[in-house]
């Protein structure tokens, strides 16, 4: 009995050191996985980053991540996606913090619901509510209004799209501004 | 009891004798400049903002309309200057401007027209090489003026 006991520990044993193994072979820096059904995974406390060309396209932190194999698709809770905009004449990086979204591996597309808008500037912020960024290309797009809000002046208007990476926006279906001394 | 007196006074004062009220002076001191268009384009590089079609700027009872206006902005995101260009009227009141362009420098309150430039204050006409409006203090100032006519004498001549 008591020699049953003791394989039964070391066996334990080793099963255990197998599974830490196994795991850390795997670079999931993730907090938990689920799988939903088979064709869809679950991951929380993602970080991620899309690489397109030998390019770091940007870097991703969300609460949770559902991965849809069959469209490549992701869509995402609450976070943060990070990008480095180079350009010949400037550079900057651009942070968006986001409500939910969803990325297409395929066209890389980005849609995002905003909370609070982002920087497209240190002195620059844009307000929207949601917004369709081509990452590969820098193209922005958004569906209602937008405000463009600087240290001293706001634009507020419909129609606006953009290039981050060009840094040129515009307001196509009217404006109106405000400017203080 | 002495102390709060003179406070007190102080207070009324500074409400009651200056010229304008601190509440007035608060309201003109933040007054906007408030601009419309169709048409906006932003170069963040370049630090500009370009305003086209139907362009009307408004402050306070001041209109000023052209074809095209162009905001600069600075580093710390402070719009500092507008350039308007073409087809530039400036109507407050009486008076009325017109010319090719127009630069408003923010911080001074200051229309400098230029391009052909024309001004009435509805007794007056001139025509000069730069004219130049101080919207704060409501001062007209025409430089190097080619022609003057006024009106008041065509009219007793008749």
């Amino acid at each position: 009995m008591k020699i049953n006991n003791l394989n039964q520990s070391v066996l334990a044993f080793f099963m255990l050191c197998y599974v830490f193994v196994l795991l850390s072979c795997y670079d999931l820096p993730t907090s938990s996985v689920k799988k939903m059904d088979n064709n869809y995974i679950k991951l929380f406390n993602v970080k991620m980053k899309e690489i397109g060309g030998n390019e770091l396209l940007f870097k991703l932190n969300t609460d949770y991540l559902n991965i849809d194999m069959d469209k490549t698709e992701v869509y995402l809770g609450n976070g943060l996606i990070t990008t480095d905009i180079k350009n010949k004449s400037f550079r900057d990086r651009l942070e968006v913090t986001f409500s939910k979204g969803k990325y297409n591996f395929k066209t890389k597309n980005l849609s995002l619901n905003l909370e609070e808008g982002f920087l497209v500037d240190k002195n620059i912020k844009i307000l929207t509510e949601s917004i369709e960024y081509d990452v590969l290309n820098g193209f922005l797009q958004t569906k209602g209004g937008v405000k463009v809000v600087g240290s001293n002046f706001s634009f507020e208007g419909k129609g606006f799209s953009g290039n981050i990476k060009e840094g040129i926006f515009t307001f196509n279906d009217g404006i109106s501004a405000k400017v203080f001394k | 009891m002495i102390s709060f007196l003179k406070f007190t006074l102080s207070i009324f004062l500074l409400l009651y004798l200056n010229p304008k009220s601190v509440k007035e002076q608060i309201k003109e001191d933040k007054t906007p400049i408030e601009i419309t268009a169709r048409f906006l384009k932003i170069e963040n590089q370049s630090k500009k903002a370009t305003f086209e079609q139907e362009v009307m700027a408004i402050r306070g009872d001041m209109t000023m309309t052209c074809d095209k206006l162009i905001a600069y902005y600075n580093d710390i995101g402070n719009i500092d200057k507008f350039e308007c260009i073409g087809n530039v009227k400036l109507m407050r009141g009486e008076k009325k401007a017109t010319s090719n362009k127009a630069v408003y420098e923010n911080d001074k309150a200051l229309i400098t027209m230029t391009g052909n430039p024309y001004y009435t204050d509805g007794e007056n006409r001139f025509w000069g090489e730069i004219v130049e409006y101080d919207l704060d203090k409501d001062v007209v100032n025409v430089k190097n003026i080619k022609a003057v006519i006024k009106i008041k004498e065509e009219k007793d001549k008749k």
